[in-house]
């Protein structure tokens, strides 16, 4: 069996109106010495646009509860005897009316705590004889500010078992968490950012050591160092670009899949994987930053070899 | 236009490969450069390439003093000169027109200006109908004269060729000595590097002869 010759096809810019002279290059156009890096420029990518959303979805997350906690207080009291804690009820319910700053302030009805209860408890199990202290939900006026220590005071003169939960204990222990899980997340990307610019940095010297003998002839028949780098760069670009993309598509799929599970499992317990427009585009553009961060690394580390040369 | 005064050439920390190399190429010359294998003469067309700088003396290159030229000086000097390779060093990728047409394309300038320039050039060499062929299907002259049509583009002041007939039969070779001769009548000063007696006796021509490391000047 003999091998037929193959026909010389004609590339496009042979074909255009350019007639048979093709844009300046000299790198061959099926350069395959780095096939493998948008495949590893992917896997950052994903991890960069998991990581990025997680932080993203948990700093939201933080600021909604924040942001609605900060408008509401609770008093809480706690006394065995019914009729007792109900005269107390009506006590704190008289003083709120007469504070400034109060929006509304009702009693949670009992069924109400049973019903948050019974996901712990289990169904059937809150009994009638259960102590559940009485509860006042407490709505803040907009813009209002209330002197919480002073209120606590008036509160307990007239209700002795009554204590007030602004909740700043349990915000700023959600708020340092929440921090600290962005430092992690700041810091694990910006390690991600720098094991590619790493990766792209051994590809660069791979192409460049495979092309070796023609970077030295254009070299040496007068290309400056800015040309001899645009190739790599270009090459680099469509590299990290690719690879953005595949890992952009992944990473989607991988939280719509997660934003499916949390719903289904409980929105209540786990926070909502909820990004804003901004933040979507955001997580949009990692394929340009791959290509520019590519690029700009190619860039630099062709740039180093040819200062070497004379 | 290029003079050499007590340069000395090394590699590394290695012994000295030229040692108080003197010459002056005078504008518009041509001259051979000949010597046996390994006495220097690819060292020497390395510094008149200028893809090495000297270890000690001084080149002068239209009147620029190499030593202390910037890496952006020696690429604008490179462009005035033209080098023919002893083994082509084509681009196999592109075609005899984009080979031709490279060091053109670096300078810039008009796609289609360059274009037909470089079919003109291919054509002067002979090379009409192989403007589109890849280097892999052109013969050992053919290749020589792609290699010659891209030092000879840009109408360089120095055209340097290095074995330019080592791999071509002797009309061959003749053809690509008369291309040169002509070049050099147009202005060109030219260095032909061989060491084929028989060529140097045909085409009289001052003669730069290395001999371990050392440089003797015929006239």
């Amino acid at each position: 069996m003999t091998n037929k010759p193959k026909p010389e096809k004609e590339s496009f810019l042979e074909a255009s109106f350019l007639g048979q002279l093709k844009i300046f290059y000299f790198l061959p156009p099926q350069e395959k010495t780095n096939r493998f890096l948008p495949l590893i420029i992917a896997v950052m990518a994903f991890l960069t646009i998991l990581g990025s959303a997680a932080g993203l979805a948990i700093y939201n997350a933080t600021d909604d509860w924040s942001a609605e906690l900060s408008q509401v207080m609770t008093v809480q009291i706690v006394n065995p005897d019914a009729d007792e804690r109900a005269r107390q009820v009506r006590e704190v319910l008289n003083v709120l009316e007469r504070t400034a700053g109060v929006e509304v302030a009702e009693e949670i009805p009992l069924s109400d705590l049973k019903a948050l209860l019974e996901p712990w408890l289990g169904t059937g199990n809150v009994t009638e004889d259960l102590p559940i202290p009485a509860m006042i939900s407490i709505t803040i006026r907009s813009g209002a500010r209330i002197d919480t220590a002073s209120l606590n005071v008036r509160l307990q003169a007239k209700a002795p078992d009554a204590s007030l939960d602004d909740h700043q204990q349990w915000i700023g222990q959600m708020t340092s968490l929440s921090t600290m899980i962005q430092i992690a997340v700041f810091v694990s990307i910006a390690l991600i950012i720098l094991t590619t610019v790493a990766m792209v940095m051994f590809a660069t010297r791979a192409a460049l050591a495979a092309h070796r003998e023609t970077v030295e002839i254009v070299h040496l028949i007068g290309a400056r160092d800015a040309l001899i780098s645009s190739e790599f760069r270009k090459l680099f670009m469509i590299h990290g670009f690719k690879g953005g993309m595949i890992g952009l598509a992944a990473a989607v799929l991988t939280l719509v899949l997660i934003f499916y599970l949390t719903e289904s499992i409980g929105g209540a317990l786990l926070p909502r994987l909820d990004l804003n427009l901004g933040q979507m585009i955001f997580l949009g553009l990692i394929p340009l930053m791959t290509a520019l961060l590519s690029m700009w690394t190619a860039d630099m580390t062709v740039r180093h070899a040819l200062n070497k040369m004379v | 236009m290029i003079r050499f005064e007590n340069v000395g050439m090394r590699y590394d920390n290695d012994d000295e490969i030229l040692s108080d190399i003197n010459f002056e190429l005078e504008a518009g010359s041509f001259h051979f450069l000949t010597g046996p294998s390994g006495a220097g003469k690819s060292s020497l067309l390395k510094l008149l390439y200028l893809a090495h700088r000297p270890s000690r003396g001084k080149i002068t290159f239209f009147e620029q003093d190499i030593q202390n030229a910037s890496r952006s000086d020696l690429i604008n000097l490179r462009r005035r000169i033209g080098i023919v390779f002893q083994d082509f060093r084509l681009l196999r990728h592109l075609s005899a027109l984009e080979n031709v047409a490279l060091p053109l394309q670096m300078m810039g300038g008009k796609r289609k200006e360059i274009q037909n320039f470089a079919e003109e050039i291919l054509e002067w060499v002979g090379l009409k109908g192989k403007t589109r062929a890849l280097p892999p299907t052109l013969s050992g002259g053919e290749k020589q004269r792609v290699a010659i049509a891209r030092a000879v583009i840009t109408k360089p002041q120095l055209l340097l060729a290095d074995e330019p007939t080592g791999n071509v039969d002797p009309e061959m070779a003749d053809r690509i000595m008369k291309l040169f001769v002509e070049l050099n009548k147009m202005g060109t000063t030219t260095v032909i590097a061989t060491h084929n007696p028989a060529l140097v006796a045909k085409f009289q021509a001052p003669t730069m002869t290395i001999r371990e490391g050392n440089l003797s000047y015929d006239k």
